[in-house]
């Protein structure tokens, strides 16, 4: 949606918090939700005589996340305080990293404009989140609350290689798509595990100057990052056709209001005086962690898509949704393993798996029944025992019972009719018990037909093979017609 | 010069959110620049050759810290609010209250 | 209150006994023999010692807060532990003072300073518990130079306190109650904190043994940090054995504090041993050149003299040259004020401390607190230390300090090639008059001129007294080792201690 004259240059600046039992430097835990203030102890509120210890899991993630980005990892590294005052910061300082980020110089492949597209990784460094406020209605008072402060945060800062909306929740959807993967990261935007802030600039097509800068911030969803790029491009080119400058400010997101608003300054230009964080020795990471960081690596994403594509015979679409997710992925290789029909398999997931564990509320790894045994049910209907309706009620059942399909089937005598003699009957039934529709057929409506095949699965509790039933049909109506 | 530095102790002051009266700030404008020309000595130190990650590991006396030596991630218990809450206000509502913040 | 002036040289505040015991007797040690031998209970030693305050610490000035009825209690919990035997430590049953940096839990901790009044931590420092651990008996929290900043103990909100051997003078600093409470028989031993001498500032004042160890050997957690790569927990004794026995309860690695270090310590009373042949002492030309460290001659008198000793009981003085030791306190001052800055920050009135009770938001309340919470002295710290990690100045003057802290450490590393220990002076003078030095806070920097550089290097550095001057004032002897060396240095003082005490308190 980018301007024919104008191109935009784009930044992203993500925060995810890191799936960590414990905050980055004490031992509270890191669980989400409690009565406020109930997560805490005098380190994490920074009380006078505290020191923070770091957490070994968060370096171990950071490195897990660049690793994943294709990153280098330093070996030796350090924290820096960044000092400013802010009620949600108890130390009134943020233990972050400054100049020696344990990440630099990586980056993720999006598709863009039909091909694609490397976007560039910066720096992935380690911080603590601050606390929460919380604002009474009418702005007299603000609560405070510090379960949240001293949460491991990783930031991932990319060059300014994005220069569209597209291209920015891509970027968005493949990094958490990543960090998902690695286990580094839940990445719920909504819930605030995952944080964007958006740099932005615009510029005629071409020219090699970079036009200002501006900071967007506020944005909780991907949506609405999409929305203020657009409309931040559409702001800016405005400014520059009527001869304006663009100011470099940051701005808030009203995702409501589709616009945003120069946020109030907290400080003109702040200065947060960063120096070495004295209580935390710097410390060197050792070859061996980064290679046993390295060969636990789950394969990522990206590669596994390739390999459904290519191994597996799927369509890029099934690849997309099947990876979305480790557990999704994981789940998927080991019901396909064995099969003869992945696409069948493929399809069972898509659909009814994903479908039934939303309605359900339960997780993958809840999932009562075995991975194989959707490939079993899979061998049910490809060899005829049970056809397309039972095995929809079956694959209920292993949800309810967690019970091998074969097994099921047995118990319940699910078995495929298709005993010609015996459906005649129940053909013969049908259309004697439904005189108007086979009227309505003779007549010329051929699609009454599926009624009738209908009415006669019903009889047979669904069991009986329909192409059989089909042909019956046609057979008894088409001799008396 | 004592202009420059009279902008500097409020600079100063404000960044340390420190609220200071007229008459300290020109008793702090006199000693702060005394003591600054006497910081200033340091720089006739030969410092040349020092590399950054010596004079970061200020601790070398202590022999470097590697990851091994950082936290498990193994969960303690909180602390019960009560003994982090003070006062009555903040026991009632189990928070930390200040005058409202715009954000 | 008599100073007994036909025995120059020895603070006789009263001539009350302690369990049976003078002051100058009282040391952990031979009240140690006495609770064994059952000659006196833990209770009638800590109410003995709790009386002594009552009467005499409001001319002192040394504590801030006692504890009486918890001491008592507690005392009564020891002694039933020695009784059972089920506690072994040679600290059981003695009663102690702690520096009020040192957070004690449900005991008021108000670092000196207004800011904290009303603080009481939910949490015990590290050396608390290991002290608690080994049955001692904490009679209160003393008096400091306001958040450890300062080396006369003037600085501090609630009071002044005196040098026990001259009212008019001061104690020394930061850790001047504590000094001045073992000084004077208010506590057997005390533990203070040390910057930048606020150790062995005051020990030598009050002619006490005070050690700062090793960066690192003694865990900061529970410490109100002034500045985090300096700051250790030390303690203030009667003699060095005493010091060896406190040292060896608090030492060691603490899981809650980073920087404390993993190593193996020694049992440091093995190092009490009288012999000093062969060690190698170096001196550095720098401490005794006049070169405008302020030095009085008394004291310079003083070293020499112990040098003389030394040489005497057969070790070997040699003359060393720590050239960065001329930006010593420029070095220590850039550092420090910058961390401490930064550490500082947290006092804001929203969470615990002062509370401004005018403001009308945020701002004013942040603002407010902080200005009516903080002295003088502490804010211009907090000034100058953001001043040297500002944009534009980090540079010249914070990183140039960390290089150059480098370059004294090599020097350090260098002397120590050719020596075991260093000796010099612990302060300049003898102390001064109160009200002498407060009014010009350079001149007061100038202080640290002769400990700072053993902070700045992580070094373990001891002072013990050597002498009174004219006006019988004690003089300490600073000994300074190599990174956790206390045994060696411990060693030499406890061998000049023995051939000494008996001397320099006679005239």
């Amino acid at each position: 949606m980018v301007n024919e004259l104008y191109e935009a240059v784009i930044g992203l600046e993500v925060h995810a918090e890191l799936a960590t039992k414990t905050k980055i430097y004490c031992s509270c835990t890191t669980d989400f939700g409690g009565l406020p203030n109930t997560h805490c102890c005098p380190v994490c509120l920074g009380m006078p005589g505290t020191l923070p210890v770091l957490n070994r899991r968060v370096v171990e993630y950071a490195i897990k996340a660049g690793i994943a980005t294709n990153c280098t990892i330093i070996n030796f590294t350090k924290q820096d305080r960044k000092n400013y005052f802010y009620p949600d910061v108890p130390k009134n300082y943020q233990i972050s990293q400054y100049d020696l980020p344990i990440c630099r110089n990586g980056y993720i492949e999006i598709e863009a404009g039909g091909g694609k597209k490397k976007i560039r990784i910066q720096r992935i460094h380690i911080e603590e989140d601050a606390g929460k406020l919380v604002h009474s209605e009418d702005g007299k008072y603000s609560y405070i609350d510090y379960n949240r402060a001293g949460v491991p945060l990783i930031e991932i800062v990319s060059e300014p290689d994005i220069s569209s909306a597209e291209e920015a929740k891509a970027y968005l959807e493949k990094l958490k798509s990543i960090l998902q993967f690695i286990g580094v990261s839940d990445c719920k935007m909504e819930e605030g595990s995952l944080r964007a802030d958006v740099n932005i600039s615009v510029k005629p097509k071409g020219e090699a100057k970079l036009g200002n800068k501006t900071e967007i911030k506020n944005l909780n969803s991907f949506r609405a990052v999409y929305r203020a790029i657009n409309a931040e491009i559409e702001r800016q080119i405005g400014i520059i056709e009527s001869k304006g400058i663009v100011i470099k400010e940051t701005r808030r997101w009203d995702d409501s209001k589709g616009k945003s608003y120069p946020m109030r300054s907290k400080e003109e230009v702040q200065d947060y005086r960063y120096f070495p964080e004295p209580d935390i020795p710097p410390f060197t990471i050792s070859e061996e962690l980064v290679e046993e960081v390295r060969s636990s690596m789950p394969e990522l994403p990206d590669k596994r898509k390739e390999r459904y594509i290519s191994e597996y015979g799927l369509p890029a679409y099934d690849a997309e949704i099947l990876t979305s997710s480790r557990e999704l992925s994981d789940f998927f290789e080991k019901a396909a393993r064995g099969s003869n029909n992945i696409k069948a398999v493929s399809n069972w997931i898509m659909g009814d798996f994903m479908r039934i564990i939303k309605e359900r509320n339960i997780k993958i790894d809840e999932v009562p029944f075995k991975p194989e045994h959707i490939s079993r049910l899979v061998s049910l209907v490809d060899s005829g025992i049970i056809n397309g309706t039972t095995a929809k009620m079956v694959f209920e059942v292993m949800f309810d019972s967690g019970k091998d399909p074969e097994d099921i089937v047995k118990e319940k005598g699910l078995e495929i009719l298709n005993d010609r003699s015996e459906l005649l009957d129940v053909v013969k039934r049908v259309i004697a018990a439904n005189p108007a529709s086979v009227a309505d057929y003779r007549k010329g409506k051929k699609k009454v037909l599926g009624f009738l095949v209908g009415q006669a699965m019903k009889e047979t509790k669904g069991q009986a093979d329909p192409r059989i039933l089909n042909e019956l049909f046609l057979q008894e109506l088409g001799e008396n017609s | 010069m004592e202009g420059k530095t009279r902008e500097l102790i409020e600079h100063l002051a404000e960044l340390a959110k420190l609220h200071l009266d007229e008459k300290e700030k020109d008793e702090l404008t006199v000693e702060i620049s005394k003591i600054i020309a006497y910081f200033d000595k340091l720089k006739r130190l030969d410092i040349s050759g020092i590399e950054a990650t010596e004079y970061l590991n200020i601790l070398n006396i202590n022999g470097p810290l590697s990851e091994k030596d950082l936290r498990a991630d193994v969960v303690s218990e909180s602390y019960e609010r009560e003994k982090l809450l003070t006062r009555p206000e903040e026991r009632e509502t189990g928070y930390y209250i200040v005058p409202g913040v715009l954000e | 209150m008599k100073f007994d002036e036909r025995q120059p040289g020895k603070v006789r505040i009263d001539d009350n006994k302690i369990a049976g015991l003078s002051i100058d007797e009282l040391t952990i040690s031979n009240l140690q023999k006495l609770i064994s031998k059952r000659e006196i209970s833990v209770p009638e030693l800590t109410k003995d010692m709790l009386d002594r305050i009552e009467k005499l610490d409001s001319m002192l000035g040394c504590y801030i807060n006692v504890i009486g009825e918890q001491a008592m209690e507690r005392a009564k919990e020891v002694q039933e532990k020695l009784d059972r035997g089920e506690i072994n430590s040679p600290l059981a049953g003695i009663p102690m003072a702690l520096k009020d940096n040192i957070c004690t839990d449900g005991i008021p901790t108000t670092c000196g300073s207004k800011m904290l009044a009303d603080f009481v931590p939910p949490y015990d420092a590290h050396v608390v518990k290991r002290l608690y651990d080994n049955g001692a008996i904490l009679l209160g929290k003393v008096n400091m130079d306001e958040f450890a900043m300062g080396s006369s103990t003037e600085t501090s909100y609630y009071k002044k306190t005196i040098n026990p051997w001259d009212p008019e003078r001061v104690p020394g600093g930061s850790s001047g109650g504590s000094a001045a409470a073992v000084a004077a028989g208010e506590a057997v031993y005390s533990l203070g904190s040390d910057t930048g001498g606020s150790i062995r500032n005051p020990a030598s004042f009050c002619g006490c043994v005070g050690l700062k160890p090793t960066y690192g050997l003694v865990s900061r957690y529970g410490l109100i940090a002034y500045a985090s790569s300096f700051d250790q927990i030390g303690p203030i004794t009667r003699n060095v054995t005493d010091c060896a026995l406190v040292l060896n309860a608090i030492a060691g690695h603490d899981p809650m504090d980073l920087t404390s270090s993993k190593k193996e310590h020694p049992d440091y009373t093995k190092a009490l041993v009288n012999d000093v042949k062969g060690l190698k002492i170096g001196i550095p030309r720098e401490f005794m050149d006049e070169n405008g460290n302020g030095m009085e001659k008394s004291v310079k008198d003083a070293v020499l003299n112990a040098v003389r000793v030394f040489l005497e009981l057969g070790a070997e003085c040699i003359e060393v040259s720590i050239p960065a030791l001329e930006y010593v306190v420029p070095m220590y001052y850039i550092i420090a004020l910058a961390e401490a800055s930064s550490n500082l920050a947290r006092y804001d009135g929203i969470r615990y401390g002062y509370r401004t009770p005018d403001y009308k938001n945020l701002e004013e309340l942040c603002k407010r607190s902080r200005s009516e919470g903080f002295g003088k002295e502490v804010k211009r710290r907090i000034l100058l230390g953001t001043y040297v990690l500002s944009s534009g100045y980090y540079d010249e003057y914070y990183k140039k300090a960390l290089k150059s802290r480098m370059v004294l450490i090599q020097q350090f590393k260098a002397a120590f090639e050719k020596c075991d220990i260093i000796i010099g002076p612990v302060t300049p003078t003898t102390a001064y008059r109160i009200g002498e030095k407060i009014d010009d806070p350079l001149k007061m920097y100038m202080e640290d001129v002769f400990t700072a550089p053993a902070n700045i290097a992580g070094l373990p550095a001891m002072s013990i007294p050597c002498g009174v001057d004219m006006k019988s004032l004690p003089i300490g002897l600073q000994l300074i080792g190599r990174p956790f060396d206390e045994s060696t240095i411990l060693r030499a003082a406890y061998t000049f201690e023995t051939h000494t005490v008996e001397g320099w308190k006679n005239g």
